[in-house]
């Protein structure tokens, strides 16, 4: 109890919240290191929300992942022309592979613990052999037959452009549900 | 990813976030979010926990279907082994963290 945690959060304390909160310690990070304009998050008071219209054993559930793919998509026709070279480039892009085919993933470049753990199980970022097993035993109706990707992005404008795009993708495929998996 | 979250329900498709950043997404607001409280980069469960995985995986779906207003954020049973995580992520003036 001698040294009281300076970023907000204490597990071991009832004086401290257990849950972290990352925009306090997103916001106390950068300021240590000279970033004095915190980054500004979404704020909203109210959720769209819509319901499914069929029973579960009968939907197609599609997954959406923020890993990026481990070599960027050759076509990225799909993306809006506002799109810097530099995002091409480092593969921060929407995109849409096959679940039958899937190719591999990387997620190194992205925000998470990696002196707690790592992602080498990719079970655990995005759960495509559960939710098929899920399809198998008729929970579901089906995995979609694509694995969405968005790459976590600062900018909301951008990111409502990907937004867009995959909401096309999921009525192309005629998705009913979506599960979504930030990293 | 709230916002495509947000997106799509506003074009009528039902979402759930299975995510472990519970204030990030509480504050931008989603339909349906199962909170796994594990350090980031697992969210549906520790690597190679396969019974772990598959009941968070099978909680959120539930949500699909179950959930009755807007906004509603489930906290998953789930646990990393200790909490020492925790106090290691982030740590202002830390240069190797991220």
């Amino acid at each position: 109890m001698a040294n009281r945690p300076t970023h907000g959060d204490g597990y071991d304390d009832p004086a401290y919240r257990t849950t972290i909160s990352y925009i306090d310690r997103s916001r106390l990070y950068y300021a240590s290191k000279g970033f004095d304009t915190p980054y500004r998050w979404a704020k909203n008071r109210t959720a769209p929300i819509a319901r499914l219209t069929k029973p579960l054993s009968e939907a197609n559930i599609a997954l959406v992942t923020t890993a990026k793919l481990a070599s960027p998509p050759q076509d990225d026709s799909h993306v809006r022309t506002e799109e810097s070279n530099s995002a091409r480039q480092s593969g921060f892009l929407p995109f849409a592979v096959p679940t039958s085919d899937l190719p591999p993933l990387a997620t190194d470049d992205l925000f998470w613990h990696k002196k707690a753990t790592n992602t080498d199980d990719r079970e655990t970022f995005l759960p495509v052999e559960a939710v098929s097993g899920l399809a198998e035993q008729g929970f579901i109706g089906s995995l979609g037959p694509r694995i969405y990707g968005v790459p976590t992005v600062y900018s909301h404008r951008r990111t409502a452009s990907y937004a867009d795009s995959v909401t096309q993708w999921c009525e192309e495929d005629n998705v009913d549900a979506v599960v979504l998996v930030p990293i | 990813m709230s916002l495509v979250a947000r997106r799509l329900e506003s074009a009528g498709i039902p979402t759930v976030i299975i995510g472990s950043a519970r204030d990030i997404v509480e504050e931008v607001a989603v339909a349906r979010f199962l909170f796994t409280d594990l350090p980031l980069g697992n969210p549906c469960g520790p690597p190679n926990d396969r019974h772990a995985q598959l009941d968070n995986v099978t909680m959120a779906i539930q949500m699909l279907e179950s959930t009755v207003a807007s906004r509603t954020t489930v906290q998953a049973p789930v646990r990393w082994v200790d909490d020492q995580w925790r106090e290691t992520f982030m740590k202002p003036h830390d240069s190797a963290n991220i």
